[in-house]
């Protein structure tokens, strides 16, 4: 349990506050519990949940003052992810086999009906424990979810 | 329940010459209704006659899965810099 529920539970014990405000002050901690990436509430861990997929790009050392250095920031919520796949799944045959051509065509062998959206989650999952760096020459990238 | 997207902030230009846009979304919805409302009947009947070689379901589906794309749009942020120009469109 939480340092602060004991807290919460021996002031309600000395009678220092109501038996309500306790309940809202646990409330409160749990769901600051979940906010915070651990929610220890039953004795187990929770893992916390991801909302934004993040991706930051930054010019790399020594190109930070070069007039076409760029910066993106790009913040995408976890549940348009799996609205875009869902819709992608409406997609007609013959407009994914047009879509997976012109991707062929930028190098981007993917077929986009082999995405499933447990693999999606597992990747997010995996992504809530890791942050993916790429460092070029010219540019670093940057992928986490928060 | 989460809410849908409300505001739509677009913010581009120069450092030096930058501008501010807010656009209310809310003041959308009844048009996105009555359009979606209009739409319904043509889609089910799409749905109906190719139901039978197997492409209705896209047409059945089509109106939740846009309208999920849309409520999920909340909080999605794309922020581009370089030295001159500036993007930045945030939909809360």
């Amino acid at each position: 349990m939480a340092e602060n529920q004991k807290r919460i539970l021996k002031m309600l014990a000395e009678q220092k506050i109501t038996v309500e405000e306790a309940e809202r002050l646990l409330t409160l901690t749990a769901s600051e519990g979940i906010n915070n990436n651990t929610d220890y509430t039953e004795g187990l861990p929770r893992k916390r949940v991801s909302k934004y997929l993040r991706v930051e790009v930054r010019p790399g050392p020594g190109t930070e003052s070069s007039p076409h250095a760029e910066r993106i920031n790009i913040r995408i919520p976890i549940n348009l992810i799996h609205a875009g796949i869902k819709l992608t799944a409406l997609n007609p045959p013959y407009a994914t086999d047009k879509m997976h051509e012109a991707l062929k065509e930028k190098g981007v062998d993917f077929d986009l009906q082999n995405l499933k959206i447990d693999d999606i989650e597992k990747l997010i999952e995996a992504l809530s424990d890791l942050e993916v760096d790429v460092e070029s020459g010219k540019e670093k990238v940057h992928v986490y979810v928060e | 329940m989460s809410r849908p997207p409300l505001f739509l902030k677009l913010r581009f230009g120069k450092i030096n010459s930058r501008h501010n846009i807010w656009l209310p979304l809310f003041i959308l919805f009844p048009f996105l209704i009555i359009i979606l409302l209009l739409l319904v009947p043509f889609l089910l009947l799409a749905a109906l006659v190719l139901w039978g070689v197997g492409r209705g379901k896209p047409f059945l589906m089509f109106i939740p899965a846009i309208l999920a794309v849309f409520w999920a749009l909340k909080g999605l942020e794309i922020q581009v810099n370089d030295k001159t120009q500036n993007v930045f469109i945030s939909i809360k």
